[in-house]
């Protein structure tokens, strides 16, 4: 008898691997976002058994925006276009995974925004992981306290040099 | 319709109209900004010394002493509605484990892996030294073929997978200081 030299199991071809992994089509949208579980929009989040969670965190978002002075009422300029918006909902989850709260949040369509019309100039405030890395190696070397804070809602605080229209949010117009 | 007076999440110039509130929070507070890092401040004055690295709303702090700590924290506190998570844990994605005695810490990033293979429906998949079939021939496709195969690959998300892989390659290895 001739002497096999690969296992006996069946072998699929590796270029087909992803065959595999197909997700259902109604998870392909969902794989895109952050977290599976998460509603993708109001018509979703309203209708999830977590309902009046969302709702909740909808009405601490708005009235947050409110306090904070975010917008007029004003009409819009002929010449101008306005900025879409949308609610976007998230679980927030501890690193054991467990829920700790819902989360909703208004953000603009910044997408449709034009250069020069309606923003200037761009910048993302993120530290180099190196930095990161390094700092740390100093923080454990010099035995100092290491902390972490998180800004609630660092975007809604800064000023605008630029004029931007927006919609009305949905379900609060 | 809203004429915008603050900025919102996801305007083009939100990130940048915060970057400069924070900057002049830590510039007001005497802290100097790091040449080599925009995002790293730090401020010494006779015993203490605090550092601080801004990571979008993300704030790590290290302070020589507690009540240097409690200081800061209080001030960023009067100044933005912040959440305080106490010790480095989890940020970014990665789980931080520390060895005071030691002076070591260690970082993750299973979790955040575990996560992304769930999410694409991987969990049982298994590692591989070689990533690509070996022997397969490479073939030119017709315009009919090219469109089928286009069509069957429209459903896989490849985009957010590869997306979901730029972040684990940072915390490999490990911060590591012996005394």
């Amino acid at each position: 008898m001739e002497e096999r030299r690969y296992p006996l199991r069946e072998r699929r071809p590796l270029g087909e691997w992803w065959k595999n992994h197909i997700l259902p089509q109604q998870d392909v949208e969902r794989a895109n976002v952050a977290c599976l579980d998460d509603p993708l929009n109001l018509c979703d989040a309203m209708h999830l058994e977590d309902a009046s969670k969302w709702e909740a965190a909808m009405q601490e978002e708005y009235a947050s925006l409110m306090a904070n002075g975010t917008w007029e009422l004003v009409p819009l300029p002929k010449d101008r276009k306005s900025v879409g918006c949308k609610w976007v909902f998230r679980t927030k989850r501890d690193a054991s995974g467990h829920i700790v709260r819902h989360n909703a949040r208004l953000v603009a369509k910044g997408y449709s925004q034009v250069e020069g019309v309606d923003f200037n100039e761009t910048f993302a405030p993120v530290a180099k992981f190196t930095t990161i890395k390094c700092m740390l190696g100093i923080g454990s070397a010099m035995d100092l306290e290491i902390h972490q804070m998180d800004v609630k809602t660092a975007f809604l605080n800064g000023e605008l040099e630029e004029d931007i229209y927006m919609d009305q949010p949905q379900g609060f117009v | 319709m809203y004429k915008l007076k603050k900025s919102l999440y996801r305007l083009k110039q939100s990130l940048r109209a915060w970057y400069q509130r924070i900057d002049m929070f830590f510039t007001h507070e005497g802290f100097s900004r790091s040449q080599a890092d925009h995002l790293l401040y730090v401020k010494q004055a006779g015993e203490y010394l605090l550092i601080v690295i801004i990571y979008v709303d993300d704030v790590i702090i290290l302070a020589s002493n507690v009540s240097i700590l409690k200081w800061l924290k209080s001030r960023l506190e009067d100044e933005f509605e912040m959440s305080d998570l106490g010790g480095l844990h989890y940020c970014l994605g990665v789980e931080f484990e520390r060895d005071r005695a030691n002076r070591t810490i260690t970082m993750s990033q299973n979790k955040y892996i575990e996560e992304v293979l769930k999410r694409f429906n991987m969990e049982e998949c298994k590692p591989i030294g070689t990533p690509l079939d070996v022997n397969s021939k490479l073939l030119k496709f017709t315009e009919e073929e090219f469109q089928g195969i286009q069509k069957e690959m429209q459903g896989i998300p490849y985009k957010a997978a590869v997306r979901s892989l730029c972040m684990p390659w940072w915390a490999h290895g490990r911060i590591l200081h012996s005394r």
